[in-house]
């Protein structure tokens, strides 16, 4: 039986080669997604993991790569020579972190897309995360080491002077060195790094640190080496092992790389499904070929063990042998998307390829698992009925008919989908969570439902190529419709892909707009000050520069931090000044408005609804909030409101912000102008008053409402490359399932060949064949994706979340759709024109 | 459709067929010359292997011929690309093929007019009507193909390859996988339909049954014409079979 089964393959090497290039697209979408997102989440950690290199304890807080507008806490410097003195200690240096904003050659700021703009003083072995790749650490008060991506885009060398800005007017710098932070690239980050002298001086710091790093004597446990330095630290600042720190740093980064990492696991999942219905479809197509073979196997007289022999050891041979293949095209995969996306200008952090164990795994198992369970099916086929019966069978053309078995669970699926749809719009807690799960739902049922309506859609699609009594278009549209399963099946990858487009370009869509109306409805000022890249914080003096202007009513400092808050984790923090707020910004109170805001005092705290709603507090109770610095306070909830956009997480009255936090620069400053004001003339004043003021722009309401409702665009990016990704691969899968599909009916084709059938015909039969089962993914996928949109923004309407049929998407996704199956069938279209007519005749 | 309508309708002349290179060389055809009149019903005779189907490609124009040449009416084969063979397949040739290959998910009647659908061209109702019940099976025009008996399903295949009224039919081994008496109920067709449309008609068999329907019987025996004879009786068909060899 073996040597039969090899002898089987290799006298079928076409068709065994197709099938296992299918196995190995499957294998590859798995793999290459997997390796992609691990990537991805390799390299945000291991910026983290880079800069707390060498040390066994952390004293203060360290300003994260995605905490950036939080200005860290400071401790006095003299602490550091404490510290040194003790005795577990071998070695401890201080550091000072903060924001300052690279100048290109062209005089322009550096471009980076929202991400942090880091500036940090260097910290001397063996502490330094930095790894050099030119140059030398920054010596004196008049160099810096650039990041090397910043310096390769932007065309600096060392040597060369750049101008920085930061709290002090801008200055130029002679570049010492380029350097990275561990292993990985920043993505879109910058950073500087100047002496630590510098640093202080820069950032008005001096006989100050932010972050003390300490490395314990060997035989030292981080622990006592804790406990040791704990009681020399001022009230409010804390310390921790490196151990803790990185762990509360890897919390952050996941809490505030939710949609992000939700995101790529979401990714994995479909990259299976896809991986598996691409392997199936092309195995589907040679189920009727193959169970012939087997069934002529039995009626020769082998057994039912001989059978199931034969098919295992030919899927064992082809599934392992692509899964392989698959793999490594997998890690090419990954390494394209990676590619794309940075020659498209996306900056997402990104290290050497990750390949882990699991995803080996989880991509061998998809290929080998589907290709011996399709395998099995024709062997049961073959082998449960008498082998003649099993013959004859074999050569009927199969068509299903809604079988009980099946309509019970499909309306069963939809039936829930429903279900949960409705409730989504009737429970107010977790019904995102709950319309997911309706969408989820839908999909299944689509997915068991599509063999079904495959020949009605058939006909729909198909119409416009049989239209005038075209026996060709006719043709292409039976030959899909005849085999509604292995159709439906090669159309649902692109169905997938298809319909993660439209929904995700819709709840974008959905919560852009919603953003805008936010803003609109609650921003009243005129103007905003922010810094110039629209993250970092702005010097205080900002605001005090432009009370002066005529013509401004009234100017509101806003400070921003990040907190830790009892029930709801890390929490964006808004400082505000209850005196002026209300004359830049209208609350958006859930409920009556509960307080006259001029009244918010000291002890106070106001929360966004959904801040409230996480850590399950009411107006009128106590609420603890912890400051990265580790200071508590225990604060009484005095209204709730809707924001997501300005104000989200939560709002305190600046004197208590800056007791907890310690902050001395601002995030914005909201200016607005008073009635009878002239516009042009102010805002040209305000611009002059800020002339002295480093690194701040000027906005309008409308810039900072489209600023806003734009952000999220590299992630968003890293979504439509994966979605590519899938599309890609759906097509190469219904590009496998038509050439295998044609080499299924060579005779066939020989015969129309003979019959009068040019080859131009014999191309547009195999493109019309293609067309159409992309035509049938295509459509399903549409309203699909337009439904699931449906459900889960409706579930966020309350949140301002609308829904609009995304006309423009919906064309470019069914253009899309139709232009991946005329693409699809070129193989096969091409190596059936070339057909020759006699031995496709003779072909069985 | 000719203008020439007494000259032949297919000419081969000094035909050679051969496959590989080397010792390893197949002779299929070592020089054979033919003319079909128009009207003729040709049987071609010989051993599996003898060259029969080769021939049969070769004046059809499925297939070139290593050397010589082949006319079909006034059109010379040489040097035609693969859209003017098609076009002439489409126009001047029939086909009926050893198995049936009908196409599966159209009826019957749309199978029988298919060739006319690829080319797109008008479909003459009223002869597709005259070739329904010719073939005897105009009551079940809308069945598909597996509804139908190995016997009926050659005979959808007769009438597909008459709906264009081509010059001429070619058939390979059209009775290989009937019956007796479905391979008589065929055979009767053809020959009717020689003598009612006056339809050229080559028909190659090894089945002397099958050759003693044609007026010409010509015998192949390892590539070369080694006989020909009009009209026989099957008896005597099976009788010169031997003498040949
Ligand atoms: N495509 C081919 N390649 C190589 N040899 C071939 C090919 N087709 C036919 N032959 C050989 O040519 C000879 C004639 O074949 P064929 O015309 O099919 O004979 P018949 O139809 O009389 O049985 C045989 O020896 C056959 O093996
Ligand atoms: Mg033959």
């Amino acid at each position: 039986m073996l040597t039969f089964a090899l002898r089987s393959l290799l006298a079928r090497r076409r068709r065994a080669a197709l099938t296992g290039l299918a196995v190995l697209l499957g294998v590859a979408m798995v793999s290459g997604t997997f390796v992609f997102t691990d990537t991805i989440n390799a390299a945000y950690h291991g910026l983290f993991a880079a800069t707390a290199k060498g040390a066994d304890v952390v004293v203060g807080s360290r300003q994260g790569l995605y905490s950036a507008n939080a200005q860290p806490a400071s401790v006095p410097a003299s602490l550091l020579t404490r510290i040194r003195a003790l005795h577990g200690v071998a070695a401890a240096q201080g550091q000072i972190s903060d924001v300052a904003t690279i100048v290109g050659r062209n005089g322009r700021i550096v471009k980076n897309t929202g991400s942090p703009t880091l500036a940090m003083s260097y910290l001397p072995p063996p502490f330094t995360g930095l790894q050099f790749v030119d140059g030398n650490p920054p010596l004196g008060p008049n160099e810096v080491v650039l990041d090397e991506n910043t310096a390769r885009r932007e065309g600096y060398r060392v040597g060369d002077r750049v101008q920085i800005v930061t709290v002090q007017p801008a200055r130029r710098f002679a570049v010492a060195g380029l350097a990275r932070l561990g292993n990985a690239s920043t993505g879109g980050a910058t950073f500087a790094v100047f002496d630590l002298a510098t640093a202080q001086s820069l950032f008005d710091a001096r006989g100050e640190l932010n972050t003390i790093y300490v490395a314990g004597t060997t035989g030292t446990p981080p622990a006592t080496l804790k406990r040791e330095i704990a009681p020399l630290l001022p009230p409010g600042i804390s310390v921790q092992t490196s151990a803790q720190e990185t762990h509360a740093d890897l919390h952050q980064v996941d809490d505030q790389l939710g949609v992000l990492t939700g995101g790529l696991k979401a990714f994995g999942f479909i990259a299976i499904l896809v991986g598996a219905f691409v392997i199936a479809g092309a195995l589907s197509i040679t189920l009727a070929q193959r169970t012939n073979e087997l069934a002529l196997l039995r009626a020769l007289g082998a057994t039912r063990r001989q059978v199931l022999d034969a098919v295992l050891v030919e899927a064992a041979v082809i599934g392992t042998l692509a899964s392989a293949a698959g793999l490594l095209a997998g890690l090419g995969a990954a390494y394209l998307i990676r590619a794309v996306l940075g020659a498209s200008g996306v900056e997402v952090p990104s290290t050497s390829l990750v390949l882990e164990l699991r995803t080996v795994l989880l991509a061998i198992a998809v290929g080998l698992l589907v290709t011996i369970a399709a395998g099995l099916v024709p062997a049961a086929r073959a082998t449960f009925v008498s082998p003649i019966e099993a013959l004859l069978e074999s050569r009927r053309p199969a068509r299903p008919r809604l079988s009980p078995v099946l309509i019970g669970p499909v309306l069963f699926l939809a039936l829930l989908g429903a279900l949960f749809a409705f409730a989504s719009v009737e429970s107010r807690r977790d019904r995102l969570t709950v319309s997911v799960i309706g969408a989820v739902l839908f999909v299944l049922a689509a997915m068991l439902i599509t063999p079904f309506v495959v020949p009605q859609l058939g006909r729909l699609v198909g119409w416009p190529l049989e239209r005038g009594g075209r026996i060709l278009g006719r043709l292409a549209r039976e030959n899909t419709t005849r085999t509604p399963v292995r159709t439906a099946v090669t159309a649902s990858s692109l169905m997938i892909g298809l319909a993660l487009v439209l929904f995700v370009s819709v709840y974008v869509g959905g919560v852009r707009a919603s953003t805008r109306t936010a803003i609109d409805r609650t921003l009243s000022a005129d103007y905003a000050i922010v810094n110039r890249d629209g993250t970092g914080s702005i010097p205080a003096p900002s605001a005090r520069a432009v009370a002066g202007v005529p013509g401004v009513l009234a100017v509101s400092s806003i400070k921003q931090a990040t907190a830790d808050v009892a029930g709801a984790g890390q929490t964006t923090s808004a400082g505000i000044d209850p005196s002026s707020v209300g004359q830049v910004y209208r609350f958006n109170w859930v409920g009556a408005q509960p307080l006259a805001l001029a009244d918010l005092g000291p002890g106070d705290v106001l929360l966004e609804r959904d801040t409230a709603r996480a850590a399950h507090a009411q107006v009128g109770q106590q609420l603890q909030v912890a400051s990265p610095a580790g200071l508590r306070a225990n604060l009484v909830v005095r209204g709730i409101y809707t924001d997501r956009a300005l104000l989200p997480g939560l709002a305190l009255p600046l004197p208590e912000f800056d007791q907890l936090f310690n902050q001395i620069r601002v995030q914005q400053v909201l200016i607005k102008l008073a009635p009878d004001a002239n516009p042009a003339s102010t805002l040209a004043q305000i611009k002059a008053s800020l002339n002295s003021v480093p690194g701040v722009v000027v906005r309008s309401q409308r810039q900072l409402r489209d600023q806003a409702s734009g952000q999220a665009g590299s992630i968003l990016a890293l979504f439509y490359a994966l979605l590519a990704l899938t599309v890609v691969m759906a097509g190469l899968g219904i590009a496998t399932a038509t050439a295998l599909s044609i080499h299924e009916r060579t005779r066939e084709l020989g015969v129309l060949r003979a019959l009068g059938m040019t080859r131009a015909q014999t191309r547009g039969l195999v493109r019309d064949e293609s067309l159409i089962t992309a035509a049938i993914g295509t459509m399903i996928g549409a309203v699909l994706g337009i439904v699931i949109a449906w459900l889960v923004t409706r579930a966020l309407t309350a949140e301002g979340v609308v829904f609009t049929v995304p006309w423009l998407q919906l064309a470019l996704v069914i253009v899309v759709g139709l232009a991946v199956g005329v693409l699809a069938a070129v193989p096969a279209a091409a190596r059936a024109a070339r057909l020759d007519i006699l031995s496709a005749i003779a072909h069985e | 459709m000719f203008t020439d309508a007494d000259g032949p309708v297919v000419v081969g002349r000094d035909l050679e067929k051969r496959y590989g290179q080397g010792p390893a060389t197949v002779h299929a055809l070592r020089g054979v010359s033919v003319e079909l009149l128009p009207g003729s019903f040709t049987a071609i005779m010989g051993p599996s292997g003898s060259g029969k189907s080769t021939l049969m490609h070769v004046l059809a124009g499925l297939d070139r011929p290593t050397a010589g040449d082949v006319w079909l009416g006034p059109t010379r084969l040489a040097g035609l690309d693969d859209g003017d063979l098609t076009r002439i397949r489409r126009t001047r040739v029939g086909f009926v093929f050893q198995t049936f290959n009908l196409l599966p998910m159209l009826t019957l009647e749309e199978n029988v007019v298919l060739p006319l659908k690829i080319a797109g061209e008008e479909i003459d109702d009223d002869w597709l009507e005259r070739l329904l019940v010719a073939v005897g099976l105009q009551e079940r025009r809308g069945h598909r193909p597996a509804e139908l008996s190995g016997g009926e399903q050659q005979r959808v295949a007769l009438a597909r390859a008459l709906i264009t009224r081509p010059a001429v039919v070619f058939a390979d081994e059209p009775t290989g996988n009937l019956d007796s008496h479905s391979t008589e109920i065929l055979l009767h067709m053809f020959r009717r339909a020689g003598q009612e449309i006056g339809q050229t008609i080559v028909l190659v068999t090894h089945d002397p049954l099958a050759a003693s329907y044609a007026d010409r019987i010509l015998f192949l025996s390892d590539g070369q014409i080694m006989h020909e004879t009009g009209k026989l009786s099957a008896a005597d068909v099976i009788e010169t079979v031997a003498s040949v060899r």
